[in-house]
């Protein structure tokens, strides 16, 4: 569902990037900082792409974010010896990096952009590819965004509370705190199962768009700018995610049996909840 | 004489055996192997695939008329052990594919064994039958019933016998305690309970019930953004019922005694190597996630696989490896690129022999590599079709890392990261190991005089 004009750029970004890597494999000239932001620059995308598919592998999602905290700490402390603004930069002359630029334009919202060319001159004087291509991302950025695919990633996994812990005799004492612990278990799934729900309208949308021959229609219109929604799940999709969630569309109504007892759980779940929470604040 | 114990590297020379599987070119998704398990006796080897079947193969009766064919296995039974679900709650796809296979020791005629996916466990009894019954009263042959008016004399069925059926029966499923994705399950040595691991939590079951199981790990944090390592595998101690050690995506493996309490959130033992400084680089936390960790059978060492290496630890010293092997250390200069095609993300099994002598894991390029735990040779070997002339001896094979590259060697930039060895077995008392590539499943055995 996506134009020629896209995919083509994308198998450039992967060439770009298997250029890259082999790059910094094969040259020991290549400058420190710039091998980190290398680094770091394919941490941050597959995290995005990631964040795209139905269901992130977290495994490899939490060995990403920890080397992302570990270049983050890193640059702190650099920045904490030496008044350095690390700043957010984009390069206005589109190349064949335009795919990388993408998706960095949608995963960090973009402030101030024309205040932080300036302060960006020093990269900009630097003629080397390598330097042009990669992103120079702030701190906070960073941080939001390794919590908030975390935080997500919970919220997809995490629905149904584990089946019964069943208390030994040994146990007793301890039973009152699992029983608060389970509670926060169930808060945040309530905020999870709502999510999901919600995430579950959107993403329907969007594969109902996907299926228009949208390329077609707006041929001649410059959509480069609102693309980086579509750059991201020809990546490196495990199933096409339009498969995954049109299903449920036709067939809500006839749900497996068990993700039915599933969503009957979740619902005497959050009426016990409530029961519960009455009886604690007293009310 | 028998090949069995305590060989040395130079005296067992490894010859081709056979392969299972088709030669495509193109390999369908489902055929690929996700995991090899040989039975306790070596009698039976399991292979689990993608498309969530199982197939087991028999070895057959040593014959004495070709003596140098020792026992080749043969297809005993093949079954759908897992389908492909969907979770409609959470709009996801639970994969049929089977990680992990796990034999129970046999105590009757049948044999069990525990297959599981990213979900759900499940007890497979696999039995024979070789006789049926004959001569019912009330039905015919055919089984239509007959006209009770129309008997008019009674007999006793007979068991009469017919060609041997092999049936695969599911007998428990282990469902809905799993919310991460199972890497691990094993069987206890009481051979009551097992356990299940997945990214966050390890839950004990016992056979008999299935609607109820213990978490004995929970390493979720309360708030997720706070999570920072995960569980790669888990086993029980052969023989102390109450020991099990887990790994995790840091490369630590920690030791845990069930008796202290009933959540084990607070281990007995905690290995850990510290890190080697002149090695570091970004992507060194990656690869030292530990892919898969395995009891000596003595039960007096664990063996640990990440990416680069091969450890072999004594439960009495924590503080690192008595052992290390290098398994391709020729990457450690490629690994952006191999972080960049996820390569680095391959998890690689580790087996030992019946002995606990000599160490097996695999390669790239369908090479896998034995170490020698006494001798400390080691060698390489590739499981391909161009070596598989019935009883060819496998040719070692050489990776060239830099300067002249010579004849027989290949040099690393033409290996072929597609062709990934993930999954190997090694029969628990004689030299027969069975290799998985991608589709296909390599028997090699040690060449016999």
């Amino acid at each position: 569902m996506l134009g020629r004009g896209l995919k083509r750029k994308l198998s450039d970004y992967e060439e770009n990037m298997a250029g890259l890597s082999s790059a910094f494999d094969s040259s020991r000239n290549l400058p420190y900082p710039l091998k980190r932001q290398l680094v770091l620059n394919m941490c941050l995308t597959k995290l995005q792409t990631y964040k795209m598919l139905v269901e992130p592998n977290l495994h490899r999602s939490v060995l990403i974010a920890n080397t992302v905290r570990q270049i983050q700490e890193e640059m702190r402390q650099e920045s904490n010896q030496q008044p350095i603004n690390v700043f957010f930069f984009i390069t206005p002359s589109s190349h064949s990096y335009t795919g990388v630029e993408s998706s960095g334009i949608s995963f960090f919202l973009p402030s101030g952009i024309s205040q932080q060319e300036s302060n960006c001159c020093d990269l900009r004087s630097v003629e080397d590819p390598i330097e042009n291509s990669l992103l120079i991302v702030s701190d906070d950025d960073m941080s939001s965004a390794i919590s908030s695919i975390l935080k997500d990633l919970d919220f997809v996994e995490d629905i149904s509370p584990p089946t019964c812990l069943v208390p030994t005799g040994d146990d007793q004492p301890k039973f009152p705190e699992n029983t608060g612990l389970k509670l926060e278990d169930d808060r945040q799934d309530l905020k999870g199962t709502e999510c999901v729900f919600g995430s579950f309208e959107i993403s329907n949308s969007t594969s109902y768009l996907k299926d228009l021959a949208i390329d077609d229609i707006f041929e001649d219109i410059d959509t480069s700018m609102y693309d980086s929604d579509f750059c991201c799940p020809p990546l490196m999709p495990p199933r096409p995610p339009s498969l995954a969630t049109e299903e449920p569309l036709k067939t809500f109504p006839s749900c497996n049996s068990s993700s039915a007892s599933n969503i009957q759980i979740c619902r005497t779940d959050l009426s016990e909840l409530d029961h519960i929470m009455e009886i604690l604040v007293g009310s | 004489f028998l090949a069995g114990f305590g060989n040395l590297m130079q005296d067992v020379l490894w010859c081709f055996s056979q392969v299972k599987g088709t030669i495509d070119i193109g390999v369908t998704e489902a055929d690929i192997i996700s995991t090899v398990e040989f039975n306790h006796t070596g009698e039976l080897l399991a292979t689990g695939d993608k498309g969530g079947r199982v197939v087991i193969f028999q070895r057959e009766q040593e014959s004495k008329n070709q003596p140098h064919r020792r026992g080749e296995y043969n297809v005993y039974s093949t079954f759908q052990s897992h389908e492909p679900e969907f979770d409609y709650l959470k709009s996801l796809e639970i994969e049929e594919k089977i990680n992990k296979i796990r034999w129970l020791p046999q105590q009757n005629a049948a044999y069990f064994l525990l297959s599981t996916n990213d979900k759900t466990v499940k007890l497979w009894k696999v039995s024979e039958r070789d006789k049926r019954p004959e001569g019912y009263n009330l039905k015919d042959e055919d089984g239509r019933l007959r006209d009770p008016s129309m008997i008019t004399m009674l007999r006793v069925p007979v068991l009469r016998p017919m060609d041997l059926m092999v049936e695969a029966t599911p007998r428990r499923v282990f469902a809905n305690a799993h919310t991460y994705h199972i890497n691990s399950i094993s069987v206890n040595s009481d051979y009551e309970t097992y356990m299940s691991a997945d990214d966050l939590r390890i839950n004990l079951w016992n056979f008999e019930i299935t609607n109820q199981s213990f978490n004995i790990v929970d390493i979720k944090p309360a708030n997720m953004e706070e999570l920072t390592e995960v569980i790669t595998a888990a086993e029980f101690h052969p023989h102390h019922c109450n020991t099990f050690v887990y790994s995790s995506s840091k490369g630590t493996i920690r030791l845990c005694d069930m008796r202290t309490s009933a959540l084990c959130d607070r281990h007995a033992k905690f290995f850990e190597e510290p890190e080697d400084p002149s090695n570091r680089s970004f992507f060194s936390e990656i690869i030292s996630s530990i892919s898969d960790v395995k009891f000596s059978h003595s039960g007096r060492y664990i063996m640990t696989r990440d990416y680069l290496t091969v450890k072999v630890w004594d439960l009495n010293m924590e503080n690192r490896p008595i052992e290390t092997y290098q398994v391709h250390d020729y990457l450690r200069s490629k690994l952006c690129s191999l972080y960049e095609n996820d390569c680095i993300f391959d998890k690689f099994e580790c087996v030992w022999n019946g002995s606990d002598s000599v160490i097996m894991t695999g390669s790239y390029n369908n090479f896998f590599r034995m170490f020698d735990r006494n001798t400390k040779r080691d060698v390489t070997l590739e499981a391909s079709r161009e070596n598989s002339k019935p009883r060819a001896i496998l040719k070692p094979r050489k990776v060239c890392v830099g300067g002249k590259r010579r004849k027989d060697e290949i040099s690393v930039d033409s290996l072929d990261f597609s062709k990934k060895i993930l999954h190997t077995a090694w029969h628990p008392s004689e030299n027969i190991i069975a290799v998985a590539a991608t589709n296909n499943l390599y028997i090699f055995q040690d060449k016999v005089n």
